[in-house]
């Protein structure tokens, strides 16, 4: 009915990958660090602004994870997506230590939505209606979350990387216990 | 809304997965719907009839006349 041809985009993950990996010869690891943050903040609002119209979830069951597919085919598909979320885990991470402790929580909004793996689903009539009304409520805890970063004084980037966590986050799991009862 | 999808699904011999490929949906939409906790879109619920060679009325009942039919 509505079975959507996988889009290999996984290749833009590897120019992600490849330009973190400039940034970090050329300007060290905090740069590279902040590029990957940033990198996954606009590809996650942007998802976020997308969702119900274009984006689709890439979704497994039965022991493996949900991750937002960019269109990830075949074993070297999930293997570049899944690098790529873990370098940004770690990049995370490691900015959380430099002082930036709200980006620890992009660190487990990533790991939420990789482990253990990664794998498609056919976004359908239901699967959407699932989508939509995960968007509606990862939306109001993303909110929610923002305000309360703020309330904490935070600067505004991690105010806002935080709030796209409990976003991204929110949705993964509510589409994916869904999926699964 | 009632269906017969486990029923007619086993009597072609079919998993939910097969059922699901040749409607063009996801398995777990087929689970949802043989649990009830989706209702098809008429286009699915047609397609879902065509597919067993049936009236859509023999698939899919509405759970108010199947309660009418039993208080009668």
């Amino acid at each position: 009915m509505n079975k959507r041809k996988p889009v290999k985009q996984y290749d833009y993950t590897v120019l992600v990958i490849l330009f973190a990996a400039a940034v970090f010869a050329i300007r060290g690891a905090t740069q590279a660090a902040w590029a990957l943050v940033w990198i996954w903040g606009a590809a996650m609002a942007l998802i976020a602004l997308s969702l119900g119209v274009v984006a689709s979830l890439s979704l497994n069951n039965n022991g493996a994870s949900a991750f937002l597919r960019l269109g990830a085919q075949g074993a070297a598909g999930r293997l570049i997506l899944a690098l790529w979320a873990l370098l940004t885990a770690l990049a995370s991470l490691y900015l959380a230590l430099q002082g930036h402790p709200a980006l620890v929580l992009v660190a487990i909004s990533l790991l939420v939505v990789v482990l253990p793996g990664t794998g498609t689903l056919i976004v359908d009539e239901y699967v959407q209606g699932l989508i939509a009304r995960g968007a509606a409520l990862a939306g109001g805890v993303g909110l929610a979350a923002a305000m309360l970063l703020a309330a904490l004084r935070l600067p505004g980037l991690e105010v806002a990387l935080g709030a796209l966590s409990f976003y991204v986050g929110t949705l993964e799991v509510y589409v994916w216990r869904s999926l699964e009862s | 809304m009632k269906n017969k999808l486990p029923v007619l699904r086993a009597e072609k011999g079919w998993s939910q997965a097969a059922l699901a490929e040749r409607l063009g949906v996801s398995r777990q939409t087929v689970n949802a719907i043989e649990k009830g906790r989706y209702d098809p879109s008429l286009p699915l619920a047609f397609k879902i009839a065509e597919v067993f060679g049936l009236a859509i009325e023999d698939v899919f009942t509405p759970e108010d006349t199947d309660e009418q039919t039993q208080a009668g």
